[in-house]
């Protein structure tokens, strides 16, 4: 299923880039103020609770160009990181004996942060930019078992630089498509995992739709 | 405004996006918790005795057992894998060492919630197009609060220890919605892992 959603999204991509191809189009920075949203994909890099790939993300955000070079923008994203445990037996904490039970591990990140983007080039079609997002991240770290759940929440900050590409897909560039990777380090913990921080690496595509014409 | 607006739509979408695990996959099996009495010496205790029925405490009904096909398939089988840890059945009235006290406890609760909607009364003029609630409906959500116990009683001290101790027990919680036939394999498969992660509980 997951590979699935993935090759449709490349598909996807792959269409749009050829579709924003085949219109002839002279691609000038006029547009100031953009909201944009899409699909965000996350791998965790240091902890075993849930080590599997975050599939089920995304993100909206808001952009602002003060330039054709540089722009700022408040980014609010989300993406749950799930790992089934197959049945095991646990030693009882609170008296002697054991417990044996499937579950999940689940963690649930919401970064909210603002960011700046320094678009380094220019052409018809392609707007690279690399950037720095920082801010708060609120974490939901969740054990789920019969019809039992633990969970233990956390806020901390968040870094995250990024390197993506716009691309223009109109004329007047009224809708842009964003492509993007980046790395994510948060202070977010929680003691009883022994996990001290949370890091990934994501990757994002999504559009931009223009909402305020300035230049 | 407009961007007032779908800053707290994001917000909103933000806090409701979080992806839940496959509930049913979970509710396959049943947890199993045991739990022992650290002072007790299973070697010392060779019988035991059982009911033909199983003690059912609900509040959907009076009757405080249960007694069918499936009841007594489950008692057979607790017979069988204590037979397994080398315990002898016998009659009650026989002074066995350990008494074997099953319970199955099936509450249903209920809650009722109100759940206020939206109208689209943009004709007399609201924010975002929107009025206040003007109606609704409630919710009926069934909790049910199930569990199935098993609890081995030390018989043999009981007058030495002027009480009833529980030496070794089960708890088997989860869901039991499903058809009587796979709740049985479920219960019966639960049993046997809690035989298996008790190797402790045997005698000679």
């Amino acid at each position: 299923m997951k590979k699935i959603l993935l090759f449709n999204l490349l598909e996807i991509s792959v269409l749009l880039l050829l579709m924003s191809y085949s219109t002839s189009v002279v691609a000038q920075q006029d547009k100031k103020i953009f909201f944009g949203m899409g699909y965000n994909i996350n791998h965790p890099l240091n902890n075993t609770f849930t080590d599997k790939t975050g599939f089920w993300g995304g993100y909206l955000d808001a952009e602002y160009y003060f330039d054709k070079t540089y722009s700022i923008g408040f980014n609010g994203s989300w993406n749950t990181l799930l790992k089934y445990i197959p049945t095991k037996t646990y030693k009882r904490q609170d008296q002697p004996g054991n417990i044996t039970t499937d579950m999940y591990h689940s963690v649930f990140n919401i970064p909210l942060t603002v960011y700046g983007r320094y678009h380094f080039m220019q052409n018809d079609r392609f707007k690279p930019f690399v950037g720095l997002a920082l801010g708060a991240q609120f974490t939901d770290f969740s054990q789920y078992y019969s019809l039992y759940q633990d969970n233990q929440t956390s806020w901390g900050l968040t870094a995250r630089p990024e390197a993506g590409t716009v691309i223009r897909l109109t004329k007047n560039e009224n809708i842009n498509m964003i492509l993007g990777v980046d790395y994510s380090f948060s202070t977010t913990k929680n003691k009883n995992l022994s996990i001290n921080n949370m890091q990934g690496l994501g990757f994002k595509i999504g559009v931009q739709i223009a909402l305020e014409n300035s230049y | 405004m407009k961007l007032t607006f779908l800053f707290l739509v994001g917000v909103l979408l933000l806090f409701s996006c979080k992806k839940s695990p496959d509930f049913e996959k979970l509710n396959q099996n049943l947890l199993v918790e045991t739990g022992y009495d650290t002072t007790a010496t299973f070697t010392n205790y060779k019988t035991f005795a059982i009911s033909d029925t199983i003690n059912f405490i609900s509040n959907l009904t009076d009757q405080n057992y249960w007694a069918d096909n499936q009841s007594t398939a489950i008692i057979d089988h607790i017979k069988t894998r204590m037979a397994s840890s080398h315990f002898s059945l016998i009659n009650k009235l026989d002074k066995p060492d350990l008494a074997v006290n099953v319970t199955f406890i099936r509450n249903i609760q209920q809650s009722i919630s109100y759940d206020p909607y939206w109208w689209d009364n943009s004709y007399y003029g609201s924010m975002w197009g929107y009025s206040y609630p003007y109606n609704g409906y409630a919710t009926v959500t069934n909790f049910s609060n199930t569990a199935f116990l098993i609890e081995i009683v030390d018989l043999k001290n009981a007058q030495a220890n002027q009480k009833l101790k529980i030496i070794w027990s089960v708890t088997l919680t989860g869901s039991f919605d499903r058809s009587a036939s796979d709740n049985l394999a479920t219960i019966i498969r639960a049993i046997d892992t809690s035989f298996e992660q008790s190797p402790y509980f045997k005698t000679n």
